[in-house]
């Protein structure tokens, strides 16, 4: 800490950065690919790259698998019907193995084979929220730690940023590699600082029912979520009877729904207690025209098909929090704001990497003269956070090209694939001296990205050309695009690191003397 | 084609108020007109219509995309524009001098 608050500011920011940045760098680099995850699920999971039928399908022609849930008494049996993004049909119910899940061609009722990936969806998307780990609900309550932190370097940032108006649009890269690092650092923070701190606050109140559960707990009682969820939702419910029952038309339950908001098309559906004679059906219309949030739903039963419940607005607390959840998990249809999303995301990444680097550089000669280990040791876990990461990303990709359809456990492979590379990354990080590591795992950046590409090409019959002709392959076409400028940006930054690492960096300044140099 | 062209809008004027902005200060402003430092440029004039770019494109995104879409998009569009403007003062400060030059014609006059 230090004497001035500014001065205790720049200590919490400096360590707060130091110790949370790795963590940060996983979430905000995740977060990033999320915002594109079901155009990664397309890329990865070529079988479902069908194009989207013109028209309403019908639902009763899903039934195929009903019974199946019936037979597993599974809690619910669902139907995600097709969108712009996610062209086939999805069914899925609890049974006894746990999730089975079906896909369907919109088009003919075909069902199409296993994908055998996560994908975006089932691995990248759930990483930026909980790292993948599930005990205790530890990654959760990791993220939401790192979140409050990196709020607290949001401010703790503006605070020791001395000269934050007249610097608001410098950029220096001629200047010496600690000046520039840490110009580029500021203008990735203080720039992009409403997104930063809006899409961190936003992710922390997702979660208010783990990380603040005082405020419901208080009313409900511990014991009680499923009637606080009820109540705010507004959401229909009633109780199993253990007695035998059918289901009526699905079809004539969706005719209901239109005439009800005719405006809206069909999102989803759910038979809660298949086979059961107190067996309901919620029908979920689709909320990709607004930020908030909140779909409308209709609630028949069962057995007769007799609506028994609509539900349609929020009650105004719910109706700010589902906008603020809209915002955060961007899933309506807005393809500018998604790439702006998405280009802000990799900002934030900027600014973590930006933030490990500048304390690497203004450590870096000091620590060498004194013999001290602290930058070897901070550079080997930034380059593992940083370029690790995204290596350990790209080889997921690979991995899923390069692996044969039906071999066993596919899915667990490819994770598998990830986080062996990302170990490798680490080790890599630690045999390699001062900057080598990060330029060649740039290098290796570089040749995945393209490799993904090739693989793509030659595993499907989806090349870039093909995909950029046909207007429902255009998520494979902006994947392999991105793919493709990502390699030239790693290959971009791996020569110029070359040059620096050739050049003599006079660098005596300290981390302490930012306030100083800033 | 309509929303494309909004959008293109929304981006130059965000663009265009900030780079204004940035012009104005003391710091950019010898790079951007290529001129030594004046301390009675019309810093008044080229820092209100910086202002009213922005609140013109505001109003527009607000308009056009409704409160919740129009004040995300005006948000993020305006911090990916703050940044294209710091790399245009980086490498291509010039640039600007096409926005800034009419007003000191103005400022003149």
């Amino acid at each position: 800490m230090g004497e001035t608050f500014r001065q205790s500011m720049n200590w919490l920011h400096t360590w707060s950065g130091v110790v949370l940045g790795s963590v940060l760098f996983a979430i905000f680099w995740m977060g990033t690919l999320a915002v594109f995850d079901k155009e990664i699920d397309l890329w990865m999971a070529p079988m479902t790259r069908v194009a989207l039928p013109a028209g309403s399908i019908s639902l009763d022609a899903q039934r195929a698998t009903y019974q199946e849930a019936v037979t597993a008494r599974a809690p619910t049996w669902n139907i995600f019907l097709p969108s712009d993004r996610v062209p086939m049909v999805r069914t899925f119910w609890f049974g006894g193995t746990g999730v089975a899940v079906r896909y369907s061609d919109p088009a003919n009722g075909a069902n199409l084979p296993d994908p055998g990936t996560l994908a975006g969806s089932g691995f990248l998307y759930p990483f930026h929220y909980t790292l993948n780990i599930r005990f205790l609900n530890l990654g959760l309550w990791l993220v939401g730690l790192a979140s409050m932190g990196m709020l607290a370097l949001c401010v703790s940032g503006v605070i020791i940023h001395r000269k934050i108006f007249v610097d608001f649009f410098t950029f220096r890269p001629h200047r010496k590699t600690q000046r520039a690092v840490l110009d580029l650092h500021n203008v990735f923070g203080v720039l992009g600082l409403p997104f930063h701190i809006a899409i961190t606050l936003s992710g922390v109140i997702i979660f208010f029912m783990l990380y603040f559960p005082s405020g419901w707990m208080s009313v409900y009682g511990g014991q009680n979520l499923r009637t606080f969820t009820q109540e705010i939702y507004r959401s229909f419910s009633r109780p199993r009877l253990n007695k035998p029952g059918g289901l009526a038309s699905l079809d004539a339950m969706a005719d209901i729904v239109r005439r009800l908001w005719p405006d809206q098309q069909l999102a989803s559906l759910t038979v809660y207690y298949p086979g059961d004679a107190a067996a309901y059906v919620q029908i979920n219309m689709s909320n990709s025209d607004r930020v908030t949030n909140s779909s409308n739903s209709a609630y028949f039963d069962g057995a007769t098909g007799t609506l028994v419940g609509v539900q349609s607005g929020l009650l105004p607390t719910m109706t700010a929090f589902r906008f603020i959840f809209g915002m955060h998990v961007i899933q309506f249809d807005h393809w500018a704001l998604r790439w702006l999303y998405f280009v802000l995301g990799l900002v934030g990444c900027g600014l973590i990497g930006t933030g490990f680097l500048f304390w690497l550089e203004s450590r870096r000669k000091r620590h060498a003269n004194l013999r001290l280990a602290g930058v070897r040791i901070v550079e080997a876990i930034a380059t593992a956070s940083v370029t690790g990461i995204i290596i350990a990303t790209l080889a997921f990709f690979v991995a899923n090209r390069a692996l044969p359809l039906g071999v066993v456990n596919r899915a667990g492979l490819e994770v598998w694939m990830f986080y062996a590379v990302w170990i490798a990354s680490l080790v890599h990080a630690c045999a390699r001296p001062g900057r080598s590591a990060w330029r060649e795992q740039c290098w290796i950046m570089s040749a995945l990205a393209v490799l993904a590409v090739l693989l793509n090409a030659a595993t499907t019959d989806d090349n870039l050309l093909r995909s950029l002709a046909h207007r429902y392959l255009w998520p494979v076409a902006g994947m392999d695009l991105v793919l493709l400028a990502g390699a030239a940006v790693a290959a971009f930054a791996a020569l110029k690191l070359g040059v620096v690492s050739d050049t003599a960096i006079p660098s005596s300044s300290t981390g302490e003397e930012r306030v100083e140099n800033a | 084609m309509l929303d494309a062209a909004l959008l293109a809008g929304l981006f130059a004027a965000n663009y265009c108020g900030l780079g204004l902005l940035a012009s104005s200060q003391a710091k950019h402003w010898p790079h951007v007109t290529g001129t030594s430092l004046n301390p009675r440029r019309p810093t008044w004039l080229v820092r209100a219509l910086g202002c009213g770019l922005l609140a013109g494109s505001v109003v527009v995104a607000v308009l056009r995309q409704g409160p919740g879409f129009g004040s995300i998009l005006w948000c993020t569009s305006l911090s990916i524009s703050a940044i294209s403007v710091a790399f245009t003062l980086t490498w291509r400060p010039h640039w600007l001098r096409v926005m800034v030059a009419p007003l000191l014609a103005v400022a003149r006059a």
